[in-house]
């Protein structure tokens, strides 16, 4: 059996392939499922799909949003983001090493997905929008995905506003000049 | 603040932080970004052991190794 991986533009002739898809988070795995993963008031969703179109090996969800700077009573905000609402990898291909970094680190299929959703980041903001970060809100069990992508933890003095979904999550951030 | 005609201000003029934040984005992530968007990753499952392989291609090189995929309880 061979897997070719591509992306596509998530629509509503590829959401049939979602009934079987389980991260291991239930909520993710509803997301997917459920016409909120069509509604471009929240964001866009792409999906890894294999070439044979059977499956769906991961998605992402990405959103806008912005970081504030607290200070005292008031807010102020420093700059413009990229968010990432969801981000989740089919529990079949979860801790596949496939290969390694320059730096001899492994690369797991979840960093190549990860540097997918980079990838749009930067076609984002190469033609269309000037943003200055990209922020998350990491679970528990996604926070080294995040750490070794070179995220860092927000600051207690820095915010942006949680969904309703990411309350107990772990707000993080990279900045995307260079 | 947004006005309307003419007199539009834009409401993300950044404000000067009072202290540091990372504001750019190290060399070496931008390397580990660049190096793992050049990768294109297809996946073989060899069907009498079960065993998986990845072909990694770069795609700036052209180069394609295939090595036995190892797995790891890390996401």
């Amino acid at each position: 059996m061979k897997i070719s991986v591509k992306t596509e533009k998530y629509d509503k002739t590829l959401m049939f392939l979602s009934k079987d898809f389980s991260s291991g988070n239930g909520f993710l795995d509803q997301f997917i499922k459920s016409e909120d993963a069509l509604n471009e008031s929240l964001g866009k969703t792409f999906v890894w799909i294999d070439d044979k179109r059977t499956h769906i090996i991961g998605y992402y969800n990405i959103g806008v949003g912005y970081i504030d700077m607290i200070s005292g009573n008031e807010k102020y905000k420093i700059g413009g983001s990229i968010h990432l609402n969801f981000f989740a990898l089919n529990e079949r291909y979860r801790g596949i090493i496939v290969g390694e970094t320059q730096d001899g680190n492994s690369i797991k299929i979840s960093d190549r997905l990860f540097a997918d959703f980079m990838s749009k980041v930067y076609e984002i903001r190469d033609r269309y929008l000037g943003f200055a970060f990209v922020t998350l809100a990491a679970t528990e069990e996604g926070y080294s995905l995040y750490k070794r992508n070179f995220f860092d933890d927000l600051d207690e003095d820095l915010h942006f506003s949680f969904k309703d979904d990411e309350k107990g999550c772990k707000p993080m951030y990279l900045a995307v000049d260079s | 603040m947004v006005g309307t005609g003419a007199y539009a201000m834009p409401t993300n003029m950044p404000f000067v932080a009072k202290r540091p934040l990372k504001r750019k984005m190290s060399e070496s992530a931008r390397q580990h970004f660049d190096y793992l968007m050049s990768m294109d990753v297809d996946l073989f499952s060899d069907e009498s052991t079960g065993e998986l392989y990845a072909k990694v291609t770069d795609t700036k090189t052209g180069k394609s190794e295939i090595r036995k995929c190892v797995y790891t309880d890390e996401d």
